[in-house]
């Protein structure tokens, strides 16, 4: 029993290294999409409140809420596109001037 | 303003690494009860830590501190985890995590998020759901058709451990599922939760595991008592919330069940039948609407083998909402134990909680 449960271990963490290998970073082709704020605003629309009272955009500096929305992506179960929408949505929320597209 | 943003830039806050510090505290009174005096119960302080390497790695560790009765301070880990960001869809989870198993400890126990200034009978430490864990979990979102969607996740770990104290009538049992780092029953438990969300307002919830689990005596998980066999092992966990406006219904049920065992001897024989530790709780929550108060309602349930520990439980309360995050809290609570023979207990439980 002890050496199956050692051989499932290891399956995982072979299965974990090649799905870091494999996975590609999808940030910065977000960055320019001009829907990731609209998407953003109904992910965290729908998705917060469903554990916690809303949080305000602009409790966090901007780049506080990196952490923070990685953390709730853990936490609430949010796939990449949605957290890097919420994300979009509370930095430029936090920054009214940054959603009209001046004074980035 | 241009000024200021350019002093932001040049601290280096756009470099790869991230450190940053969430968490909350609270205080608490209780006043009104049989089994305790007057008085204040509580100074917590809970910090979260979250370190981010670029936008693929994430440590998450939270502590809690808080002055004993004895006036010490005592220090705990929540949690303490590596997150790596596998893929758009999933996570892999390495350390000590709160249990998968339903949503009360891994998402609403925080005291600026539950409603009430109580964990539900049964949820919080000595009860019937699962504390937290020692391993690893796989766990993610799935998007499936229109606002339709899912979340999961997957874990094994070191498992819980049947402590077991006393002897005859008097033995007192207990499902340690506080994490540890020793696997004294060399076993692992395997589970996991899906979440289904028809609509966004819904959330249905499934969760169980299964594994051995090792049985010890007195309260030491680190060493087995001689001679006793592992025993089966099973979890089971339903729960649901649904949010309309500011109207929140939530419910849970979970259930762990140690099998039965022949040839166990501990205790003079008297634990070798099937264990069930069985909590639920239902609660309704509503927020006065344009208004910063919130009325909150909820009844619940603990059965154990321990009969003098079961009960039903029910709790009225009142919250003012200073801000989202700083809630003032105020609740009556009753415990109603089915041995007629233990009185009741009313209590008001007070609770300042704040969320940072």
């Amino acid at each position: 029993m002890k050496l199956m449960n050692r051989n499932l271990i290891s399956n995982a963490a072979l299965m974990a290294a090649l799905f870091i290998g494999g996975a590609g970073s999808a940030a910065a082709q977000d960055a320019d999409d001009p829907m990731a704020f609209v998407r953003g605003a109904q992910s965290w629309a729908d998705n917060c409140a469903r554990c916690h009272n809303m949080r305000d955009s602009a409790e966090f500096r901007d780049d506080v809420w990196e952490p923070t929305v990685l953390h709730m992506r853990i936490r609430a179960g949010l796939t990449g596109q949605e957290t890097r929408d919420i994300l979009t949505f509370l930095q430029k929320a936090n920054d009214p001037a940054d959603n009209k597209g001046e004074n980035k | 303003m241009a000024a200021l943003r350019e002093d932001v830039k040049s601290n280096n806050l756009d470099t790869l690494s991230k450190l940053h510090m969430a968490g909350y505290a609270n205080v608490d009174a209780i006043a009104g009860s049989d089994r305790q005096e007057d008085g204040f119960t509580a100074a917590r302080f809970a910090p979260i830590f979250h370190f981010q390497f670029s936008d693929r790695v994430l440590f998450e560790g939270e502590l809690e501190i808080e002055t004993n009765a004895d006036g010490e301070t005592e220090i705990a880990t929540e949690y303490a985890t590596i997150d790596l960001i596998l893929n758009d869809y999933m996570a892999l989870v390495a350390g000590k995590f709160l249990s998968p198993i339903g949503q009360f400890r891994q998402n609403i126990h925080p005291s600026w998020i539950n409603k009430l200034p109580t964990a539900p009978v049964g949820f919080g430490h000595g009860g019937a759901a699962p504390l937290s864990d020692l391993g690893v979990q796989l766990r993610g979102g799935i998007p499936l058709s229109g606002s339709m969607r899912a979340n999961y996740a997957l874990f094994t770990s070191n498992g819980p451990t049947l402590l077991v104290d006393g002897h005859g009538d008097e033995v007192e049992l207990e499902m340690e599922t506080e994490a540890a780092s020793s696997n004294a029953d060399g076993n692992f438990v395997y589970g996991g939760r899906i979440g289904f969300l028809p609509v966004p307002a819904l959330e249905l919830g499934l969760s169980g595991a299964l594994g051995k689990v090792g049985v010890a005596e007195g309260h030491a998980v680190s060493e087995l008592a001689a001679g006793e066999p592992d025993r089966d092992y099973t979890v089971l966990g339903a729960d649901a919330v649904y949010n309309l406006d500011t109207l929140q219904l939530r419910g849970e049920f979970i259930q762990q069940t140690v099998g039965s065992e022949a040839g166990s001897t501990i205790a003079d024989g008297e634990v070798t039948g099937e264990l069930d530790f069985t909590a639920w709780y239902a609660q309704a929550a509503y927020r006065l609407p344009d208004t910063k108060w919130e009325g909150v309602a909820r009844i619940g349930d603990l059965d154990t083998p321990n009969a003098d520990g079961n009960r039903s439980q029910w709790s009225v309360g009142v919250n003012y909402l200073f801000a989202n995050n700083v809630i003032i809290k105020a609740a009556y609570t009753v415990d109603d134990y089915d041995d007629n023979a233990i009185d009741d207990d009313e209590r008001f439980n007070v609770q300042l909680a704040y969320g940072f």
